[in-house]
Formats: structure tokens, sequence, C-alpha cells
């Protein structure tokens, strides 16, 4: 039994013999929030689905409490997959079904709970997210962060262990931005949860995080805390949080 | 053209190995009843109208077809047996197959491959549940037991389209037209129809399935989805129906002792 939430042994990830991640170690503790940076098409969204059971990685191993998540069968990673909620960059909502029914989906097909419990639930969700309103409208019909509010509470309703954030505040305002992280927060202290998000927005970041790593060039820096990460000595880090135009992020290679 | 063949040869075995994939998820754990009635409901209706009235064309084509054959021997008695047989052992079932391949394939694996693409398939199998046996098992059990009913249905509009080309083409009544239709359309001729309807309604469910949750790569994968399915099904449908008239005549030869 392994004593972390999980662990990356040498993950590489490689599509059509281009090399994106390249053996990438990571060990992740029960409740830790662990936030991901780097710049875009890095490899960031394929790195949270070989983490969280979605995509398996070309080498290397993925542990969740010990367990191997892409050789265990497939009932028993469905039952891990149970603990696991996963907010994806573009929300991935079902757009057949109802607010209310995307809240439901889970419930209805996971547990064996009653129509009055269900609609409690959906109702209780509905409300933490602030949606109560929408329960009707279809996801194409409410706005982009209350499509992020919706995919979030979607993600929760079986009370997940380990949540996967992709980009919860992408496209937002910096109010609505800010209110969902405060969201996201809130529900990790209630839930005392392990998250995992990722997000380019460094006030956020620093707002979330225990842990902060960067994805670059095929490789997982590991920059620590808020504080160790501001001060970190690798120019790529420091030219990604300032935001600098010169830097190695940016000379051509 | 090595390529594609080998492209070919690929998808086909993509195709058997999701098949059993399907059988093994039926056989294992199966959906709920409900899902299964709810998709054949939307399926009958949504291809209802189109498969009665084309069986109804098909029956008056092929009446009018036997008329001119049939005359020649002075045997117009014999047109609703010969006309209705023909019909119900392999126009019926064949013309089912394409409308609904033409309605229900493209429906099926359009919707299948939005939700692959938009992640959403994705997003079921996050929430531990399993979109084997809450999307595709529903969606291809619909279609095979829906494509039973609308045989029916077809069969049924086919007769009477059947019979009124009789009455105004061929000149003969009601009661001519209908009399030797028990004495030619056999248990058999039934039992042919309804095993190639469903050898068919196989065929169609697993490619339009297939294609819809292998879709990749946005909206332009799920358009090529959808035209890779309308053309595997009819190709797939096609060779189903040779196969299975082969095999049929060997059947029928044996158990003849011929
Ligand atoms: N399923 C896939 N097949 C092929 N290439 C992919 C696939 N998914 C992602 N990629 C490629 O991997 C790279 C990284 O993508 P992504 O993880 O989305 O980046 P990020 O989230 O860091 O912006 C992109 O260049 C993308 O083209
Ligand atoms: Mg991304």
């Amino acid at each position: 039994m392994s004593q972390f939430e999980i662990e990356c042994r040498g993950v590489s990830k490689a599509f059509d013999d281009v090399l994106l991640l390249h053996s990438i170690q990571l060990q992740i503790s029960k409740g830790e929030t662990f936030v991901l940076i780097g710049p875009s098409g890095q490899g960031k969204s394929v790195f949270l689905k070989i983490l969280c059971g979605l995509m398996p990685p070309s080498q290397g191993e993925v542990l969740h409490q010990g367990d191997n998540l892409y050789q265990i069968s497939d009932s028993k990673r469905n039952l891990k997959m149970q603990d696991i909620g996963m907010l994806f960059q573009k929300n991935a909502l079902f757009d057949s079904l109802t607010c209310a029914e995307n809240i439901a989906f889970p419930l209805r097909e996971i547990t064996d709970q009653s129509e009055a419990e269900i609609q409690d639930k959906i109702g209780h969700f509905l409300e933490a997210v602030e949606l109560p309103h929408a329960r009707d409208l279809y996801p194409h019909e409410i706005s982009g962060g209350m499509q992020k509010r919706l995919g979030i509470a979607r993600a929760l309703a079986l009370n997940p262990k380990l949540i996967f954030y992709d980009d919860p505040t992408a496209g937002l305002d910096p109010i609505t931005s800010r209110t969902i992280i405060d969201l996201i927060l809130q529900l990790r202290e209630q839930n005392d949860s392990t998250v995992i998000a990722i997000t380019n927005d460094m006030g956020r970041a620093y707002q979330m995080a225990d842990r902060i790593g960067m994805i670059v060039d095929r490789e997982l820096i590991i920059t620590g805390s808020v504080a160790d990460t501001k001060s970190h000595a690798d120019p790529r880090v420091s030219q990604f949080i300032n935001g600098d135009l010169s830097g190695p992020l940016t000379e051509a290679q | 053209m090595l390529v594609s063949l080998n492209n070919i040869i690929a998808d086909i075995g993509g195709g058997v190995i999701f098949f059993k994939q399907i059988v093994w998820q039926g056989l294992t754990k199966p959906c709920r009843l409900q899902e299964i009635t709810d998709q054949t409901w939307k399926v009958t209706i949504q291809s209802m109208s189109t498969t009665a009235m084309a069986g109804f064309f098909v029956g008056g084509i092929s009446t009018i077809q036997f008329t001119m054959q049939v005359k020649q021997f002075g045997a117009l008695g014999y047109l609703g047996g010969l006309a209705t047989s023909g019909t119900i052992r392999e126009v019926g079932p064949l013309l089912i197959a394409f409308m609904l391949s033409g309605k229900v394939g493209a429906y099926t694996s359009a919707e299948l491959g939005t939700m692959k693409v938009t992640e959403q398939i994705d997003a079921i199998r996050c929430l531990g549940a399993n979109p084997m046996q809450e999307l595709i098992l529903p969606r291809f059990l619909g279609i095979i037991s829906s494509s039973f009913f609308l045989l029916v249905a077809g069969l049924l509009m086919s007769v009477l389209g059947g019979l009124l080309m009789g009455i105004f083409f061929a000149g003969i009544n009601v009661h001519e037209y209908l009399r030797h239709i028990p004495t030619i359309v056999a248990g058999g001729s039934v039992l042919s129809g309804l095993f190639k309807c469903f050898v068919f309604a196989v065929v169609l469910a697993t490619i339009c399935t297939y294609k819809g949750y292998s879709a990749s790569g946005g909206a332009k994968g799920v358009g090529k989805a959808v035209v890779n399915t309308a053309v595997a099904t009819m190709v797939g449908i096609v060779v189903a129906d040779w196969l299975t008239s082969v095999i049929g005549d060997s059947v029928t030869m044996v158990y003849l002792g011929m």
C-alpha cells in the first residue's frame, strides 16, 4: 500500500511517434491541492487525462492508492472512477439533458438512491453552484461561466475524494473566476478531497495551490509551494509566471 | 492501394471486435429494459412513415414486374403469391435495412460521434459509468428490435401496394390476388425474411455504433464518421444479403435432400 493518493512513475506519452510527455514522476498526498501550469499545447490536459484514468500512457505507471490504474480489471477501475470527479476543459456537459438531469445522471446510473433523494441532491448542488434558476434549461442555453459551474456540480455529485479541474476559469471574467475558485476551495474543505487543477491564471493558482508544477518541454518541473514558485531558479518558470515576452520559452528552438 | 486495403481490413477487424464487446456487455452486464424500449420506440417512430411508404411502392413495383412475367404463361392467378413471396423473402428486408441505414444509422453515428468528440463519453467514464452499457447497448438493441416492427409494417404496406397494382394494373380481383398467397408464401419465406432482417439489423447497428464511438477530431471527424457509416452499412448489408442467400439456399437443399 502506497502512502500517496496518486503516484506517477516514469509516465511518457507520444502521439504518432511525437513525444509529448517524457518520463514524468509525481507524487500527490491525500488532501493536497496540486496546480499544473504551463504554456498551452504542452500537454497539461493530456497529463490530467492520464492521471485520472481516461488515457493510458505510452510508458510508465499511474497508481491510485497504490493500484496501477491501467492494469486493474475494468470493474475495479470503474469503482475507482466513481471516486473521481472531473471538470473538462470544454465542460463536456450532456447536451441532450437539462442542467438538473446532468447532475442527476451519475446519481441515477451509479447509486441506488430513491427519486426523492436524487431530487434533494439536485437541489442541493444547484444551490451550491448558484444555478437553481437554470434547473430546466439545457447546457447551450446558459452562459460559459454557468456551464463551468454546472460542470463542477456534476463532477462533485458523487462526492468524489479525488477531483480534477481542467482550466476551471478559462475564458471567464475575473469576478466569475474568483467565485469559481472560492467555490472549489469551499467544496474541498467540505469533502476533504484531493484536488489537481490546471490553470494559467497565476493569481488563481496561488489562491488554490499547496504545490505547483509546470509542464514545459516534455517534462514536469515541480516548482513547490507558492513562495518557492515565485522565486524559482528556472528561467522558464520565472518567464512564465511573470508573462515576459523575452526568455527561453519564446526563443526559437 | 495497399494502404487503403489495409485500412479496410483494419476497419472490419475493429468492427468485429466491437461487436464482440457489445455481445459480451449484453451477456455480462446488460442495460435496463426501459432504455431498450425507449430506443426502440424512438427508432420505430422516426422511420415508420418512410418505411411504410417505401413498402407500399415496392409492393406495387414488384407486382408490376411479375405481371409482365406471369402473363406470358397465362398464370395471372399466381401473381399475388409470387409478388408477395418475393417481397417478404428478399426485397422487404433489404429495403427496411437501407431505410434504417439512411435514417437511423446516420443519426446514431452522428449522435455518438458528437458525444465522443465533445468528451461526453469520457465524462461518462469519469463518473464511473460504462458507456458500452449506458449508450451503445441500448442503441444497438433498439435498432434490432425496431427493425422487426418496421419490417412487419413495411411488409403489410407492400401487400397492400401490390394488391392495388394487381387490381388496377393487372386487372384481377382481390380474391384472385390473395388466393395463392397462403400456398406460395410458406412459413419458410417468412422465416427467411425475418432472418435476413435480423442479420441486416445486426450489421447496421454494429457499424453505426462502432463508427460513432470511434470518431475523433472535432466536427470534421463526426462528418467523416457519418459518411463512412453510410458507405459501410450499404456495402455490409449487400454482402450480408449475398451471404444469407447462399447459406439459406444450402440449408434448404440439405433440408429437401437434394
Ligand atoms: N487524442 C490526441 N491525439 C493526438 N494528439 C493529441 C491528442 N490529444 C492531444 N494531442 C496533442 O497534444 C498536445 C497537447 O495538448 P493539450 O494537453 O490539450 O495541451 P494543453 O492542455 O497543455 O494546452 C497538442 O499539440 C495536441 O495536438
Ligand atoms: Mg488544455
